[in-house]
């Protein structure tokens, strides 16, 4: 025997179960037909309900036709062909067919309904044949003739009877009764109450339903009831469709039945959702790239270690042989102190001829202010060029006001008149005329401070002595008291700003504005000498003027004491560039692919 | 709050810079304010030297105190600076110990590295042609050895007229052109900064 597939989930059952194994779903009717065996069993007020339907049996309209007006019967007739399925329709053709439609419902092949029927609704078909046995035949009559009923009305014939209620849980959809069909809007919610509840609202609604028919007077139809009433041609003439080569439905509530919609369409039929796994799938190639990137990143914050420098290269060896070269001729004539070198002929510079011409015209105790601002690192170029300027200045009998701008310009100075003082003749007769007033804050404003009032901006000297008060100093009201303004710079701003802050002040009063300036920066007061009138009236330039100087003032100076090494120096630093500019460009023509380093 | 500072700020360098300025132009007139706001401007400047001692002393001890990479050099700034201020308070800036440091430590030292740029220079120079050797190039060596060999006599030889000619040339009048330039251009843009700090276009004291 075969299996009994579930009408809920479509899986096969064994033939004797009685509710799907799966689902849990009633597989057979029986399993919901309530078990009647006698009516003693029943109870009373069912009982006299029962009583009540046989005493007064409801007849459908078609059973009395006379106690319907003609034109409710006549509707009556019309709705009952509506309700005809279509497959019956060809049984009993409506005589206003055309002719058409009469021949195509001939050519359809009238099956029965049993035959489309899947297996497991074959069985949970009622068997018309079975009889009921005698302890259920007087009360179930009604059913009994309710069923007939049904057939008739599938046969095409009206139904003598409409049962009031049924207990058959089979009841086919396509089939309803009379009585069903003519309170179709009634139909939804008998199906969701309970039984008793259904018969009491059937024969309520037959009740309703009769009186009203009562009621209703025959009379003739208005006009817009009779627009309203159905057309002949609506009337369900469709042939009925073949569905022997149509594919049956294999799961699902409609499983068996053919032609019918599925419902459950395959791109939204159920499956198990596909399973993927939550490990990472990687490629040996791709672990490798991973590891290649975390070692990179690992390695980028290392510094990258450096090649080993060799101790000794070529350019450190060139480097060395050059400061070799340099030094050692230079310690040579500084240590044989030669004075191999004549100095430079002042003649031939006229900055240097100027200051000291400038010099030798000075009275005799006249103020003159010096101005120490130039760097420690400069003091051996400054000091061997300003010390023939000074001590002929102290051998003339000036007296030296010494200030700076710069914050180690007043220890200079000290420094300066110190090494004047170490000197063979003058161990004993020391320069003592002199003042060291201290620094001058502020720069250029400070210096033109100083040119509008140096006793105000300089009111004591560095032991706190008011040189001001009295001395040689005494006379001094203002900048252009002093016969001659010194400047020793070595910076080329400082220089500017001497002559633009103190200079015009200066030449309104007939002052001398006079400068030893280093070598670097002469270049850029050589203008303010060269120019006509001089806002500088005397210059001198490096270690080179302060030569020339001692060669006019025929002193046995520092400039006299380095003059040969200095010479020295200049030759050998031209002949290192010659050389090393030599061996570049031959370098450079033997290989010319190298281009720079 | 900020904003109201940075007025303020603004408006004392402008009425300050447009007094000075006016004290030059009407001397009889604003000479006497144009004089005292100097004064006040030298005062400044010699509380900002001090002002710079102490912050200099504190980012040195910041550094020590951090245990910063070469913090050993901050420690001996610190020590030669306090040092320097001990004996120069006690024996004054014209003492014997105060001079004794500057003449046997800092001119030394200041010496010393003007003498390793004197040979750095030789160095560049000789290696100038390998750098870039251009007709620019070869003209400025040229130029440097004019300059040297004519800067002084020749060692055992002395004076050399060619020389000499060639040096002023050089020095007297290239250079002296070339200076005249910058000190024009130089001249210009302080005309130029003048007014823009005076018009507050330009605040160097910040805002």
């Amino acid at each position: 025997m075969t299996d009994i597939l579930c009408p809920v989930c479509g899986k096969p059952n064994p033939p004797e179960a009685e509710t799907c194994q799966f689902c849990q779903a009633p597989l057979k009717t029986s399993a919901f037909t309530p078990d009647f065996d006698e009516e003693s069993d029943l109870p009373d007020w069912l009982r006299s309900l029962n009583a009540d339907q046989n005493a007064f049996p409801v007849t459908s309209p078609a059973e009395e036709p006379s106690n319907v007006p003609d034109w409710l019967s006549s509707i009556g007739g019309e709705t009952k062909e509506k309700e005809q399925p279509p497959s019956e329709a060809p049984a009993e053709p409506a005589q206003e067919q055309p002719d058409w439609l009469t021949d195509l419902t001939k050519d359809q092949p009238v099956e029965p309904l049993s035959a489309d029927l899947p297996v497991w609704l074959s069985e949970q078909a009622p068997a018309p044949a079975t009889p009921l046995s005698d302890e259920k035949q007087d009360w179930t009559d009604g059913w009994t003739s309710g069923e007939q009923a049904a057939e008739q009305q599938a046969e095409g014939e009206p139904s003598p009877s409409v049962p009031a209620f049924t207990f058959d849980a089979f009841e086919e959809p396509e089939k309803p009764t009379a009585s069903e069909s003519e309170s179709g809007d009634m139909e939804g919610p008998l199906s969701t109450l309970p039984d008793w509840v259904a018969d009491v609202t059937a024969e309520e609604s037959e009740a309703e339903g009769g009186e009203d028919e009562a009621a209703l007077a025959p009379a003739q139809l208005p006009s817009w009831l009779e627009a309203m009433r159905p057309a002949e041609s609506d009337q369900p003439s469709t042939p009925t469709e073949d569905l022997s080569g149509a594919s049956a439905e294999s799961s699902g509530p409609l499983i068996g039945l053919r032609g019918v919609l599925s419902a459950e369409p395959i791109n939204i039929r159920m499956r198990r959702a596909a399973a993927y796994s939550l490990k990472l799938r990687v490629t040996d190639e791709q672990k490798q790239r991973v590891a290649l990137l975390e070692q990179l990143l690992a390695d980028e914050p290392k510094p990258k270690a450096l090649p080993a420098a060799p101790v000794i290269t070529a350019q450190y060896v060139f480097r060395l042989l050059i400061a070799l070269a340099l030094l050692l001729p230079v310690i040579w004539a500084v240590a044989s102190n030669g004075r191999l070198t004549p100095l430079p002929d002042a003649s031939a510079r006229p900055g240097v001829m100027a200051m000291y011409n400038l010099v030798e015209r000075l009275p005799a105790d006249a103020p003159v202010l010096v101005a120490f601002d130039y760097e420690a690192g400069y003091s051996g170029e400054m000091d061997a060029a300003a010390s023939a300027v000074l001590e002929h200045l102290l051998g003339r009998g000036a007296s030296l006001a010494l200030v700076s701008t710069s914050a180690t310009g007043p220890a200079l100075a000290e420094r300066f008149m110190a090494n004047l003082n170490q000197q063979p003749e003058r161990v004993n007769n020391p320069y003592t005329n002199y003042a060291n007033l201290g620094y001058i804050p502020g720069g250029s404003i400070g210096l033109y401070s100083l040119a509008k009032s140096p006793r105000q901006s300089l009111p004591y000297d560095l032991q706190g002595v008011d040189v001001w008060a009295s001395g040689p100093l005494s006379s001094v009201n203002g900048i252009a008291d002093f016969s001659l303004v010194l400047v020793l710079v070595s910076d080329p701003e400082t220089a500017r700003a001497w002559v633009e802050q103190v200079g015009p002040t200066l030449r309104q009063d007939g002052a001398v504005l006079a400068m030893v300036a280093s070598a670097q920066t002469a270049p850029l007061v050589q203008p303010y000498f060269s120019g006509n009138p001089r806002q500088v009236e005397a210059l001198i330039s490096g270690l080179a003027g302060g030569g020339a100087y001692e060669n006019a003032s025929a002193s046995n100076g520092p400039a006299r004491r380095v003059w040969d090494a200095y010479s020295l120096g200049l030759v050998v630093s031209v002949f290192v560039i010659l050389v090393g500019t030599a061996l570049d460009v031959t370098y450079k023509a033997l290989l010319p692919g190298k281009k720079g380093k | 709050m900020k904003t109201i500072f940075s007025l303020i700020n603004v408006v004392i360098a402008i009425a300050a810079g447009a007094l000075v300025f006016l004290g030059y132009v009407f001397p009889d007139l604003l000479g006497g304010m144009r004089a005292i706001l100097l004064q006040w401007a030298i005062i400044l400047a010699a509380f900002a030297l001090l002002v710079g001692i102490l912050n200099l002393m504190q980012a040195h001890w910041r550094k020590v105190t951090t245990k910063q990479p070469k913090a050993v050099y901050s420690l001996v700034v610190l020590a030669s600076l306090v040092a320097t201020l001990l004996v120069t308070a006690l024996s004054g800036p014209a003492g014997k110990w105060s001079l004794w440091i500057y003449n046997n430590l800092q001119v030394p030292i200041e010496i010393s590295l003007l003498a390793v740029l004197a040979i750095v220079l030789a160095y560049a120079a000789a290696r100038l042609m390998r750098r870039r050797m251009t007709w620019y190039t070869g003209m400025f060596l040229v130029t440097v050895l004019l300059v040297l060999l004519s800067t002084a006599p020749l060692y055992l030889i002395g004076e050399v007229s060619l020389l000499n000619s060639l040096h002023s040339l050089i020095v007297d009048i290239l250079a002296v052109a070339g200076a005249r330039g910058l000190l024009l251009g130089v001249a210009l843009g302080t005309i130029a900064a003048g007014l823009r700090v005076l018009m507050g276009a330009d605040r160097p004291y910040g805002g």
